[in-house]
């Protein structure tokens, strides 16, 4: 390939990767600006008097609906929703991987393809009667009712992310802890988990991605003291007091973001992984 | 008799669980919805059968067409533009790119973030008022306009724009990871041949990334068909209900109109859809699959 | 220490009416201390029957003895045995006295005692070097040295080994074969012994069974099965190159009976071969075809043989050995190889093959069985 070519190239290729970044770049200078500076300015210019006034108000007095206690609360609602339901679902679906792969029994291939078929579903056909459950046994207007959705409709994935790794574990290593005196949970914990860290970072980030940023279950299922973070940032952004605060919503994106942001940021291989891993189920 | 030995019975009662959960809260709630969708059901559950009376309100309902024809316009461009710049991307990276890790990393964060972040920093950009229209005016383009947001013709074309910056590139990774896979003796015995490098990547290399384009393909229809978050922070489903699509219409109808019947109606409609793109999609791929 | 008995061993996967049979009535018998071969090739149920006497598998039928108690509903654990698998099945994160100890301290054996195993162990397979490496940093000849201490330290009453050296190169191969042998004569543990390379079967084996389809052809010892194959089967599938099966007539003059084998693809004249069985044994055979085996070091020079019956036969293609010259010729229609010495052959059309026919054998075409 000559130079020009070449060249050209990397143009193409910096442009995309400028684009790509272009929103994050205007999140961030306007969540520093003044109102009077963004009304001013230009949406790409950065800040010329930075200040993080925007960034107080998102986080604790910004009003979300009738509250104006700013997105703080529903930040920690989201951690208490995301991290047991990330580590139950995980460790459900380890197991489940395990006894799908390497303790097989009459039937044990079609509860895998019915289980994966629920990836498949949208969600919208399961919302209103588990409305009606969670409301029936006292779990709507808490975390636990949103812990116990996302455990639930989570479960085929991180099963399916185990299977697909265990599957690949050649079936004489399980063989050789039996015949040295290994049962079910022993060979699970002592042979199979030493060599699991990889999968278990994906799965616990694919989890952690997809329970953080959701927002269906949310606004279905959370009363209004247990919404997690992405729908209070709705309802910020929708809640208009006078004027509009461009760079508090700003501020308000960039922190609900920023979990996600950093994991990826920290272990972005991991999460490249699971989406791939995620793709090529079936 | 034999003994059973704990081996024996464990990794079903493991499986139990899940086995249960599964058989409940997706296969019994679907079946829940199908015959709610055939009720007198409103703002409560009511069991009274009513046939297909709320199949003929949501056909009879403008505002579903409206959502189906958004849903059909949001689907097929975004998927169409994901995988074309996904595609695209991924080719140009696979030019033995120096700082490909970066890039990549770049292309790839969106997806890291919540559609309601993407909504969010996207409406504020395409703000006819103080975003992108005025940066454009400013540089000196007085005459220039952009009021998709606030247009009702063009308002599901931002949801476009939003869901292809946010997945174009996953896209990539996908096919990125697929021509990493392709066998580097038949690109290098196609050179032997004399092929050119774009006849390589159009003769041999796209073809055989049939399957990847089937689950990429795959995947987005997903994600389009689902989409609701994206819709509710970019235009909220406005200007008035232009820029609805179905999940957005299942949602207001089943818990803000209290038309549950209906709600349910249409959520059957969208596991219809579902189905009907995925099954034909997943048998195509896995008799190609048995093919080879 | 133990004997193994197998009776009536079925073993049917999926539904048992409808299922595929992949064991049909297994009958074997070894004595403690014995080596027991299973060979045949794939998917003739080797395998399954070792995984079932291991415990790993289920028995549909049948009963599996050790020490002449049914063992059908042992778990693994319990039956005493230990196994080495054909890809080792190290356990990955453990390091190799890890890997050696593992089964010890399942079974609670006090540490002291787990040490002592270890260094006795880690002595006898030299390997004491490596005790503290992890699988992945050990080369292939390693990992099966490891492996092999895993299951002596247990001290089992059984052995059983699943192919255990087809990932290892042919050199190796030789070198493992001979102190897998070595070991097993200075321990005297009972040993089952799966694979399908017929020369480890012949060189390790005190009893030798060949499977195909689930059922045992023969089971014997390594010379009965080399000498006196029971059908045609185990006749090809023990040797290299395999036993000879050369049509032929029968005719019988009072109490001779003797083989007629044309020679040649166009040739009109066949050779006459004395046989050494009575008129008795062949005469259901008498006029119809059978199949004479005759091993290719059967046929071969006159230094190598005396008292043997000599034919001039055309040669069709000669390979080299070094040792041996293997001759091709037609003989009866069928491709047969002669084992000659090199210095014999040179640039000939035709080569002078002595027959021994005491070793000749005789089948009946149809069934593939033995004549005797």
């Amino acid at each position: 390939m000559n130079a020009v070519s070449r060249f050209f190239l990397y143009a193409i290729l910096l442009l995309a990767a400028l684009y790509a970044l272009a929103p994050l770049w205007v999140m961030l200078a306007t969540s520093f600006k003044s109102l009077d500076e963004i009304r001013e300015g230009s949406l790409i210019a950065a800040p010329q008097a930075p200040t993080i006034a925007a960034w107080g108000k998102a986080w604790s007095r910004a009003c979300t609906g009738v509250r104006c206690d700013g997105l703080q609360p529903f930040f920690i609602n989201s951690l208490l929703m995301t991290i047991p339901a990330v580590l139950i679902s995980t460790i459900i679906g380890a197991l489940n991987g395990y006894a799908l792969t390497h303790w097989k029994f009459r039937g044990s291939e079609v509860l895998f393809t019915m289980l994966l078929l629920g990836c498949f579903i949208p969600f919208q056909v399961v919302l209103l009667p588990m409305a009606r459950t969670l409301g029936a046994i006292g779990f709507v207007d808490s975390v636990f009712g949103l812990i116990f959705v996302h455990v639930v409709y989570g479960l085929a994935f991180t099963t399916l992310f185990f299977r697909n790794y265990y599957i690949g574990v050649p079936g004489e290593l399980i063989k050789a802890a039996r015949v040295d005196g290994a049962g079910f949970f022993t060979i699970f914990w002592r042979i199979l988990m030493p060599i699991s860290m990889p999968i278990f970072m994906v799965c616990v980030i694919w989890q952690f991605t997809q329970i953080w940023n959701d927002f269906l279950f949310g606004v279905v299922f959370a009363g209004s003291d247990s919404q997690p973070v992405t729908v209070a940032l709705n309802n910020l952004v929708r809640t208009s007091t006078g004027v509009k605060e461009y760079n508090v919503d700003m501020a308000a994106a960039i922190i609900a973001a920023l979990p996600t942001l950093l994991v990826y940021i920290v272990a972005g291989k991991y999460f490249v992984r699971g989406l791939t891993a995620g793709a090529v189920k079936g | 008799m034999r003994p059973l030995s704990a081996d024996r019975w464990l990794p079903k009662l493991v499986l139990s669980p899940t086995l249960l959960a599964s058989l409940i809260f997706v296969y019994g709630f679907i079946l829940i919805t199908i015959a709610m969708s055939f009720t007198e059901s409103r703002m409560l559950p009511n069991w009274e059968w009513a046939g297909i009376d709320r199949y003929v309100d949501l056909f009879d309902n403008d505002r579903f067409w409206v959502s189906a024809k958004n849903l059909a316009i949001f689907g097929s461009l975004f998927i169409v533009i994901s995988m074309a710049v996904g595609l695209f991307l991924a080719i140009l990276l696979d030019q033995k790119i120096r700082g490909e890790g970066f890039l990549r990393a770049i292309y790839l964060y969106p997806m890291a973030l919540s559609f309601i972040v993407t909504g969010t920093a996207w409406k504020w950009m395409l703000n006819p008022g103080l975003g992108l229209e005025r940066i454009v005016q400013q540089w000196g383009f007085a005459d220039f306009t952009f009021d998709w947001l606030v247009n009702p013709d063009k308002a599901i074309y931002t949801v476009v724009i939003a869901g292809v910056w946010q997945s174009a590139g996953f896209a990539m990774a996908l096919f990125l990871a697929g021509l990493r896979g392709v066998d580097s003796e038949i690109i290098k015995a196609a050179q032997v041949d004399g092929a050119t490098l774009p006849t390589i990547y159009r003769r041999i290399i796209i073809p055989s990334l049939r399957p990847v384009f089937f689950s990429v393909a795959l995947i987005l229809a997903h994600i389009a068909i689902k989409s609701f978050d994206l819709v509710m922070a970019l235009t909220g489903g406005g200007p008035g209900t232009a820029s609805d699509v179905p999940a957005i219409f299942m949602y207001q109808f089943s818990f803000s109109r209290g038309q549950l019947g209906v709600g349910a109606a249409s959520a059957v409609m969208m596991l219809m859809t579902i189905m009907a793109v995925m099954v034909p999609l997943m048998y195509a791929e896995a008799k190609s699959g048995n093919a080879r | 220490m133990a004997s193994l008995g197998i009776h009536n061993i079925r073993k049917t996967y999926g539904d048992r009416a409808k299922g595929v049979e992949v064991l049909k009535g297994i009958n074997l018998d070894i004595a403690d201390g014995e080596f027991l071969i299973l060979v045949g090739g794939s998917g003739c149920g080797k395998s399954t029957l070792l995984n079932m006497i291991a415990g790993l598998e289920t028995v549909t039928e049948g009963e599996i003895t050790i020490n002449g108690k049914r063992v059908n509903e042992l778990p693994p654990k319990d039956r005493d045995i230990a196994m080495v698998f054909q890809s080792y099945a190290l356990y990955p994160s453990m390091n190799v006295r890890e890997n050696i100890a593992f089964g010890l301290s399942l079974r609670k054996v006090p540490k002291t005692e787990q040490d002592a195993t270890i260094a006795r162990v880690a002595k006898l397979l030299q390997i004491e070097a490596l005790l503290n490496r992890k699988p992945a940093q050990l080369s292939g000849g390693q990992r099966q040295r490891v492996a092999m201490g895993r299951a002596l330290a247990r001290e089992p009453q059984i052995f059983l080994f699943d192919e255990p050296l087809s990932n290892l190169d042919a050199k190796l191969r030789v070198e493992m074969r001979s102190e897998i042998k070595l070991l097993h004569k200075r321990l005297g543990i009972t040993t089952v012994y799966v694979t399908h390379d017929q020369i480890e079967a012949m060189t390790l084996g005190d009893k030798i069974a060949v499977m195909k389809d689930g059922v045992v052809q023969q089971f014997g010892t390594p010379e009965e099965i080399y000498l006196q194959p029971a059908n045609t089967f185990v006749a090809s599938f023990m040797g290299s190159p395999p036993m000879n099966l050369i049509p032929a007539t029968l005719s019988v003059e009072g109490e001779r009976v003797t083989a007629h084998v044309r020679i040649g693809e166009t040739e009109a004249h066949s050779a006459a071969l004395p046989l050494n069985v009575t008129a008795e044994t062949v005469k259901q055979n008498l006029g119809r075809r059978v199949l004479l085996g005759l091993r290719p070091e059967h046929m071969c020079d006159s230094s190598r043989t005396t008292g043997a019956v000599a034919v001039e036969v055309p040669i069709t293609m000669t390979e080299i050995t070094g040792a041996d010259a293997l001759v091709f010729t037609k003989l009866g229609g069928v491709d047969v190889v002669c084992r000659l010495h090199p210095r014999s052959v040179g640039q000939a059309e035709r080569a002078q093959v002595h027959f021994d026919m005491t070793h000749a054998v005789l089948f009946d075409e149809a069934s593939g069985l033995r004549i005797s």
